[in-house]
């Protein structure tokens, strides 16, 4: 009988591995989860790989010549670029926080696969807080910014690089958690 | 059942189910999208499988009806018309949407642990299970009494089934392992790359050569378009070069053009009701119906009209007027028109569809039909010579059949038998010495087939014909000047095209050329 004790206890030991294993696994699924309830971790929110690269160039074609500055003409202060299009309702929702900020950082406006008509009536209904405003009417622009859906809003920095992206409106709770902190280490560095 | 049978069939049937799950058969790619070369297109299949739409995440590009996903698969399709490898349009696809667009994530740095995975757990199961069945053996030796447990006595029954079992796993997965590396997914073609990649080269040159060859037979048509303004063979010619190499402006320009030489015949404008329903990918489309409505009712008998009335009426899934569209075109049709096979199929399908019988269609032709289906190539192209020399006998005992003729024509073009063509154009001129269009005819084959002093009698007598019919006419004075030039006798074609260039309106592109030929001869003398 002396001689089976470690033996037993031994094969014991070795079942409690799987168990170890799924109480780890538990535990990065359950961490994820938390995360995600807590909002710190969005599952919606894809890396953009063009972070820290220089940004892909406008569209051709502004809305009206009033609405015609270029990317450049923005250089060596920050610019937030926002993808839009009149057929999007978050779009629309998202204006009066676009107009806020607007106060702060300089806004242009991409409108994504939209007609020229379509914008111009949908700026003029519900207000312009653009400084330009540029039309890919195929949405190959936004294709070279790897964007996947309307709105989403790029942070260029002074020198022309991608600094962020949010995907999704832009309410005042993304203003206050996302785009004033970034803006704020972007005055800090200079 | 020995146990280690039982967990290797059990092992078996997971693999198996593993496997089947990566065939999907969904694909939401729209026939506009597709790209007409069918390697180009395969190619671009193969891409969008490994592309994942952004917006639905858990589908490929191919799957997914997300508009997104379509103008991904657009790209796709453009950058692969430039010329681009596959592994380009990945990376620069790569580029834009970062690893994560890839549903095959590559191996790199921050991968190695997904990858290595599978294989570090499957060692760690073989070894607890080792262990176990280690630690449970010596149990047993030592207390084969003491202890009763239902492993224990599995133990007894199965008896060292573990070496066997796992020799079985090892080899199931170093056997999956080097298949996945050699051959992967068997659905993605493109994979792995590097193995496909000679085939893509020798797909691209083939295919290359075909543009190439279709490109060249477009310019050599658009050159003899333009040097031949007034022929409505030369143009009918260039838009059907054109089709083949899908230029469908210039198809549509050709046609157009025809169509007013000919004064809006309801052929050609049948054919401009076929060019917009081939640009749409086979869609007979609404513009494309309004001509053919207006066909029909000023001729309900035209063929092609009739054809494409049917596909439209198939298209629509309305079986039933498809099937009296073709039908009927069955009934006008010549035993040996080119389309009566397909009209045959197209009607049995539609039939099929509309759940309706159809009597095929009796008689000596079926028959033919049906022979010439089992027949070898050899054997068909065989047949096809002796009905068009049959054609031909019968032609010179009762010359007076114009469609006879034609039929005979266009059966030798299509043929590619030049001195049968001749002989057909020139029995058709001679039949017909008044008619223009048949002295032309051969004229313009005579000029464009380039075979030098071989047919020059048969030219002779079409320009007399000609020269009876209208001894001012610009297409007489033109072709009189050129035969006379190939003949040596340079008076008489400066002579002719002289007279040629009084008549010619200056602004005609036709008329520079003109004047630098006149200027060669005058030289020559």
């Amino acid at each position: 009988m002396s001689t089976d004790k470690p033996r037993d206890s031994r094969s014991r030991l070795v079942f409690l591995i799987p168990i170890i294993a799924f109480i780890g696994f538990a535990a990065i699924a359950g961490a994820a989860l938390l995360g995600t309830l807590s909002g710190t971790r969005n599952s919606d929110q894809l890396p953009s790989v063009l972070i820290g690269k220089s940004a892909p160039d406008l569209p051709i074609t502004p809305l009206s010549e009033d609405m015609a500055k270029p990317l450049e003409a923005f250089q060596g202060q920050p610019v937030l670029i926002n993808f839009m299009a009149s057929w999007c309702a978050p779009c629309r929702a998202e204006l009066p926080a676009l107009a806020l900020l607007s106060e702060e950082v300089a806004v242009i406006a991409v409108a994504y696969k939209d007609k020229h008509q379509d914008t111009a009536t949908f700026l003029e209904t519900y207000g312009n807080p653009y400084q330009a405003v540029w039309m890919d009417y195929d949405g190959a622009v936004g294709r070279s910014y790897g964007l996947y859906g309307v709105p989403e809003t790029y942070l260029i920095d002074g020198n022309g690089k991608i600094i962020l992206r949010h995907a999704g409106p832009v309410f005042r709770d993304v203003i206050d958690t996302i785009i004033r902190p970034a803006l704020a280490k972007l005055s800090e560095a200079e | 059942m020995d146990q280690a049978l039982k967990s290797y069939i059990a092992i078996c049937f997971i693999a198996i189910f593993c496997s089947l799950s990566t065939f999907t058969v969904s694909f939401a790619v729209s026939p506009e999208e597709q790209l007409s070369d069918p390697i180009l297109e395969e190619r671009a299949r193969a891409l969008s499988q490994q592309l994942r739409c952004l917006v639905c995440q858990n589908q490929s590009i191919d799957d997914s009806d997300a508009d997104l996903a379509r103008d991904l698969r657009l790209e796709v399709r453009t950058q692969l018309q430039s010329g681009k490898t596959d592994s380009d349009i990945l990376e620069s696809i790569r580029s834009q949407y970062g690893d994560y667009v890839l549903l095959k994530p590559p191996v790199q740095t921050s991968t190695y642990l997904l990858w290595v995975m599978p294989v570090i757990l499957l060692f760690f199961a073989a070894l607890i299970f080792w262990m176990h069945r280690r630690g449970q053996s010596n149990t047993t030796q030592h207390t084969r009494s003491v202890r009763d447990s239902a492993e224990h006595t599995l133990t007894e029954d199965g008896h060292i089934s573990v070496k066997p079992l796992l020799v079985s796993v090892t080899l199931i997965v170093a056997v999956s392992m080097i298949a996945y590396s050699q051959l992967g997914r068997p659905d993605l073609t493109s994979q792995p790359l590097a193995n496909r990649s000679a085939a893509i080269e020798d797909a691209r040159l083939a295919s290359d050569a075909r543009l190439k060859m279709a490109k060249e037979t477009l310019a050599a048509a658009k050159e003899n378009a333009l040097r031949m303004p007034m022929s409505v063979d030369a143009q009918l010619r260039l838009a059907m070069a054109a089709a083949q190499s899908n230029a469908f402006v210039t198809e549509q320009k050709a046609l157009a053009a025809a169509l007013e030489l000919t004064d809006g015949d309801l052929s050609i404008r049948a054919m401009q009701a076929e060019a917009i329903s081939r640009e749409a990918g086979g869609l007979v489309t609404l513009p494309a119906r309004q001509i053919l409505a207006d066909i029909l009712e000023a001729n309900p008998d035209e063929p092609r009209a009739l054809y494409l009335s049917g596909l439209a009426a198939f298209q629509d899934e309305n079986f039933e007027n498809a099937l009296t569209y073709w039908q009927r075109l069955q009934t006008l049709s010549t035993d040996d028109a080119p389309w009566r096979t397909m009209l045959s199929d197209n009607i049995a399908q539609a039939a099929k569809a509309a759940g309706i019988p159809v009597d095929t269609p009796s008689g000596p032709d079926a028959d033919m039909l049906a022979a010439a289906a089992d027949m070898s190539i050899e054997d068909r192209q065989e047949m096809i010579a002796a009905m068009v020399a049959g054609l031909e006998e019968k032609l010179q005992d009762t010359p007076d059949d114009p469609a006879g003729w034609e039929r005979l024509i266009q059966s030798r073009r299509v043929l590619n038998d030049r001195d049968g063509l001749m002989r057909a154009l020139s029995g058709a001129a001679n039949a017909f010495p008044t008619n223009p269009d048949y002295q032309l005819a051969l004229l313009e084959t005579l000029l464009q087939s380039e075979t030098g002093n071989l047919y020059l009698t048969l030219a002779e007598k079409a320009v007399r014909n000609l020269q009876a019919i209208d001894p001012d006419g610009l297409e007489y004075l033109f072709f009189a000047g050129h035969f006379a030039n190939m003949r040596g006798d340079t008076d008489e074609a400066l002579s002719a095209w002289l007279r040629l260039q009084d008549k010619l309106p200056e602004d005609v592109p036709f008329a520079e050329r003109l004047a630098a030929q006149i200027a060669a001869l005058q030289s020559q003398k």
